[in-house]
């Protein structure tokens, strides 16, 4: 089995979970795509725990916007190879808590990119010119 | 040669740019040094603006432009005087200057509003360049703290409890535990305003710096409107990080001569001039030339 950076991991890992979201409609999509490029700076901003409470209260329902942030939750455990990233994080320590920050943001990259490229929403909003 | 050390705190936020970083969450970082990701301002940037435009012009023959050649070197060709050949009249500088890189971080505080955060890891590189330059170097032991643990003067203002609580990290204080590092540092950095900077030094682990080296910048959102609409274009939003005000940089002068060059109350480093932005104080002794 050949050794795979974990930059290679986490590109493709993105890669999947963003593509995963060409199936659902057009709203969502847009909603989450937007998440793909502001939920890094909530984190910076405020921390990965006030990240993702926001995101959970926003969770919840049946509508788009909570479709698009439970997609995001899902996305963030996936990273942090956990079932649950509200979980994981309420129950790590400080260094833990240090270590999941960065992670998310490191690879975090990967899905803005791809938001942009596969989804075709950027900063600003969505890219009319990829609509069909 | 000599080295003198110079010590320069951020007035203001500061930007100092690395383009577009297609590594980065944020659009427009600051730039960061490679081993550690610390804040980190290039000494390319310390140098131009500190030359500030002066002897680029080949054809200025004035005192200021001549001294400007001879401490920040130049390179180019003139016209002689007595014929149309050209001569080279490149000069290699007299004066290099190093990186400034971050040696105190303010992270908002519960308690004493903000900290000044070091750790180890800087204090020994600071000691060591010192060394290694042939100047004196710090006295004082640097201990190291626990994970958890943030190691203060003995007049402190930061603690609340008996922690010190820093955004989202709450650390044990630890009292005293590191005052003769603390009066050492503000002597030898702010001098007569040692006192501001002492009662909010804390001394914590190398990870928890950075961490906040990584989190404690500040993020500014920036946005370019369609101008008939007034909302924001496609791909007109975007993120700069900048380098908080009341940050602390120490750097490096080492040269024959030139010194008093760097003797400037402040400079304005990166962009944003015109907001303010950049602004950083000279902090230390002046030197002559």
């Amino acid at each position: 089995m050949s050794l795979k950076t974990r930059a290679q991991e986490d590109m493709k890992k993105a890669l999947n979970l963003v593509s995963s979201l060409e199936g659902e409609n057009e709203e969502v999509k847009n909603i989450y795509g937007g998440l793909c490029h502001n939920f890094p700076i909530l984190v910076r901003q405020s921390g990965l725990c006030q990240a993702l409470a926001f995101s959970a209260d926003k969770a919840t329902g049946d509508g788009n916007r909570a479709r698009a942030h439970q997609k995001l939750l899902e996305h963030v455990a996936a990273i942090l190879g956990q079932n649950d990233a509200l979980g994981a994080v309420q129950g790590a320590d400080a260094i833990g808590y240090m270590h999941y920050t960065r992670r998310v943001l490191s690879a975090w990259v990967y899905f803005k990119r791809f938001a942009a490229s596969v989804l075709g929403v950027h900063t600003g909003g969505h890219d009319e010119s990829q609509q069909t | 040669m000599q080295a003198k050390m110079i010590f320069w705190q951020a007035l203001t936020p500061v930007h100092p740019g690395t383009g577009q970083d297609s590594s980065s969450v944020i659009d427009l970082p600051v730039a960061r040094e490679a081993a550690t990701g610390f804040p980190v301002i290039p000494a390319s940037s310390l140098k131009g603006v500190l030359r500030d435009g002066r002897g680029l012009e080949k054809n200025d023959e004035s005192e200021e432009a001549a001294i400007a050649r001879r401490v920040f070197g130049y390179a180019g060709k003139k016209k002689k005087s007595d014929s149309e050949e050209e001569e080279d009249i490149s000069q290699a500088a007299e004066l290099t200057l190093t990186d400034a890189r971050v040696l105190f971080l303010p992270v908002r505080s519960y308690a004493g509003t903000f900290a000044f955060l070091t750790c180890p890891l800087v204090l020994e590189r600071l000691k060591r360049d010192q060394k290694a330059l042939g100047l004196p170097e710090l006295k004082a032991s640097i201990p190291n703290p626990g994970q958890t643990d943030a190691l203060l003067a003995q007049n402190t203002q930061i603690v609340h409890g008996d922690k010190v609580i820093l955004e989202d990290i709450d650390l044990s204080a630890k009292v005293g535990g590191a005052d003769a590092l603390a009066q050492e540092l503000g002597k030898l950095v702010f001098g007569e305003e040692a006192g501001y900077f002492v009662e909010r030094f804390a001394l914590v682990s190398n990870d928890v710096f950075a961490y906040f080296c990584e989190m404690g910048m500040e993020i500014i959102a920036r946005v370019r409107l369609k101008s008939d609409t007034k909302t924001v274009e496609r791909g007109g939003l975007w993120y700069e990080e900048a380098i908080p005000a009341e940050t602390v940089f120490s750097s490096f002068a080492i040269g024959k001569s030139g010194f008093d060059e760097i003797n400037r109350p402040y400079i304005q480093i990166g962009g944003q001039a015109s907001v303010g932005r950049g602004l950083l104080r000279r902090l230390g002794v002046k030197y002559e030339s």
